[in-house]
Formats: structure tokens, sequence, C-alpha cells
């Protein structure tokens, strides 16, 4: 998830005063935006057709299937968006499994924007790893060795003719796609993977 | 871990069971075992610890969403943190860096990896960045912040330059992590190379407070001293 932009999140609570009162502490410091509100379950399904957003807030007490992880079984086409709970009282633990964080009503403006931001930084969806996910393209394979021979993204780019903005989206992709961050981490990743030999390094 | 924070009146042996990452910020504080069923507030007066500054740093490194409040900030005396800093950063450099080098070294050894050798450079080369992040720190930062609390002022430097200059030192193990697990040659077992994963984990979660407490305490704490001084 892109750190600079906002979080968009979307509020299924049935009170309007706390819907309000939830969208306003959290575009407080501008980490987030509500792009849209719903009382309930059946009026999110008949209007938020097709819009992105990164968060849903939902009140658990609207579901009622008392069944772990009934949360992604509702949602089954937002399995890339972190699901957060806001509790007024109790819930049973199993309604609340399946939420990426919880959020109380008493909690402060600021601990409810650390839950949330905890929750994107950490969110990962381990039940699918899409099929593009997998590989490096050959593409990302000439790049990662032109970035382990220690070129800058000015000669990368000359050299493969491409522009810095694309060799920066390359170097993202490939980053994500092996977890590795760092010039002699991807060195390493490019030797053992016989994409180059040490010797041309 | 979600449940209330620990207290002066924990005991601090309980803190260490709820927590067996604490086993490493205690020796930090110059405390061992044999704790008994001594309280923290008792432990850490009867070994000149301050209490404020100890319970922090316990609950930082064991709740996630631990965030002090104003009082307890104030609380919390500055030269007493870098102390703590400056023993952690001894810790690091003398036990944890050198323990992981070891394993990774012996990994190499039993599996007879080829290019082994290039994975001991990314071990030495990102020891040297440690050090060189420790020094600026203990030679750079920390004498800024003295001369601040004997209310000397330097045109020359600002807090707000350690913030922006303040690398991640958790990028390189990341890496590690993940080259063992997915990309090391099949000679490398899994049973041979669970230990120093485990260490490397383990290493990592706790550079990551480290650096929260930097960010989140040491710098608030001076931004509030410079402003005083204004």
């Amino acid at each position: 998830m892109n750190r600079t932009s906002k979080n968009r999140v979307v509020i299924i609570e049935p009170s309007p005063v706390v819907r309000q009162g939830m969208k306003k502490m959290l575009e407080e410091d501008g980490d987030f935006a509500v792009s849209s509100m719903y009382s309930d379950l059946p009026a999110f399904r008949a209007r938020a057709k097709n819009l992105p957003f990164d968060i849903f807030l939902i009140n658990p007490a609207l579901i009622h299937a008392h069944k772990p992880f009934a949360i992604r079984e509702l949602f089954p086409d937002y399995s890339q968006t972190v699901a957060a709970a806001l509790l007024y009282g109790y819930a049973d633990s199993d309604t609340l499994a399946g939420f990426d964080c919880v959020l109380s009503i008493y909690d402060d403006s600021l601990k409810m924007r650390n839950k949330l931001q905890h929750a994107v930084k950490t969110f990962v969806n381990y039940s699918e790893t899409s099929i593009e996910n997998v590989d490096l393209s050959d593409r990302e394979k000439e790049i990662l060795v032109s970035v382990a021979q220690g070129l800058t993204n000015r000669e990368i780019a000359d050299k493969h003719c491409i522009s810095i903005h694309t060799v920066i989206s390359h170097r993202k992709n490939i980053t994500r796609k092996t977890g590795i961050k760092t010039i002699s981490g991807l060195t390493i990743y490019a030797v053992f993977n016989g994409l180059i030999s040490q010797e041309e390094l | 871990m979600e449940q209330n924070p620990f207290s002066a009146n924990t005991k601090a042996a309980d803190m260490a069971l709820a927590n067996y990452r604490l086993l490493y910020v205690f020796p930090c504080f110059g405390l061992g075992l044999g704790l008994g069923d001594g309280t923290v507030k008792q432990v850490c007066e009867k070994n000149g610890v301050s209490v404020p500054l100890f319970l922090l740093v316990c609950n930082l490194y064991t709740f996630d969403n631990y965030s002090p409040n104003a009082d307890t900030l104030m609380q919390i005396p500055l030269d007493d943190l870098m102390r703590y800093l400056q023993n952690s950063h001894r810790e690091y450099l003398k036990n944890r860096m050198p323990e992981v080098i070891g394993q990774v070294l012996n990994l190499i050894d039993s599996s007879q990896m080829k290019n082994g050798k290039m994975l001991m450079g990314f071990c030495e080369k990102y020891k040297q960045e440690i050090i060189a992040h420790f020094d600026y720190e203990e030679q750079t930062v920390f004498p800024y912040i003295r001369a601040l609390l004997e209310g000397k002022r330097t045109e020359r430097y600002k807090i707000k330059e350690y913030e922006r200059n303040h690398s991640n030192l958790d990028a390189a193990l990341n890496d590690l992590k993940n080259i063992i697990i997915k990309y090391l040659p099949p000679e490398c077992t899994l049973e041979k190379c669970r230990n120093v994963l485990i260490d490397l984990f383990l290493f990592e979660s706790d550079l990551s407070k480290h650096t929260l407490l930097e960010n989140r305490i040491l710098i608030a704490l001076v931004e509030r001293i410079e402003h005083t001084l204004k």
C-alpha cells in the first residue's frame, strides 16, 4: 500500500452520531479519509458497488453469524481489505476472530489511528497470493542484474531505454515479490538464483 | 498483547514471564535473574534504575499499541534513557550481532555453501553499518543532548537533523531472513537454519522497538528542551 496516499475507510455503523464522530476523529491528522458511510450491511451491499477502499470499519453487532471469520465470509470480495471492528461493549470472541483490528469507542482518536495504522502496515493476505506475484518477469530479472552490478537508477534507465519512473516501479515490484529491500540483499538473491555470477559483479 | 500495561507494583519476574523478550531488556538496565518476588519499584530502587524509564521500556517492548501519555513522558530522566540506549548498543555489538554472524558462519560451513563468502560479506557490511549508526548517536547526538541538559545551546545542531537522518537498521535483517527462508540451496536444511532464523526474528523486533524508543521518546523529550531554551 502506498504510504503517501490516504487510507480510504468505509464505515458501517447504525448510529449516525457515532458515524459522524468516527469520521471526524479518523480524519484529524490526514492519514485517513472516510469515503462513505452506511447504516447496515444491506445498505452497504446495495450502494457500495466497485468503490475502492482500504479499510472497512464495522460494528460487529451487525454480524449475526456467530462463527469464526464470519466477517471474511460476509465479504468475500474484500479479502484484500483491512477489516476493523468498532466495539461498544461485549462481542463474542468468535465474531471478532477474522478482524484485523478492534477499536473501542472509548479509545481516543490517536489510539484509534495508531491501531488502524498498525493493522494496515501488518496486513498480509495469506489466503491467496495472486499468480502475478510469484516469479520475477524477464524484464525484472534484467533490471535486478543491473541493480546488483551497482548501477544507479539513471544508468539503468539509459541502459534499458526506459524512463526512471519505470525503473523505480520495476524495483518496487522486485522488492515486493522477493521481500528483499537492500541492494546487497538483492545482489545475493541474483547470485544465489544464478542470474549473475560472482565474477560479473 | 492487549492488556493493562505493567505498573510499579507489578512483580518484575512476572513481566519476564509475560514477555520473554524482556530477557534482552533487563541486562541493559543491569538487571539479571534471581528477582524473587520483588515488585518493579523494589527491584529498580535496589539497583538504582529509574522506575518510570524501566516501565516505559518494558511496556513499549511488550504492548504493540502502547503509547505513553504526557505525564509519563515528563518523568523520564533523559540521561538515564541515553545510558540505557548506550547499554543496548553495546549489547547488540558485543553479543547479538556476533551470535548471528557465528550462526551464519556455522550454516555456511556445515552446508559447504558455494557462495557463502557473499553471505558473510553481507553480514560484515551490516555490522559496519550498525557500528557507524551507533557511533553517530553516541558521538554527535548524545553529547548534544547532554550539553542541552546543562543549559548550553548550540546553533550548529538540532535534534530535527537526527530525526531526518535516522535510518532503519532492520532492513538488512529482514533481507537476511528472506534469503535464508526462500533462496538458500537445499543443503541448508530447516534444522540447520532454524536457530539463526529465530535469532534474526528476535533481533529485528528488538531493533525496531529500539528505533521506536529513539524516534518517539528521545526526540520528543529533546524537542521539548529545545523549545524551552529558545
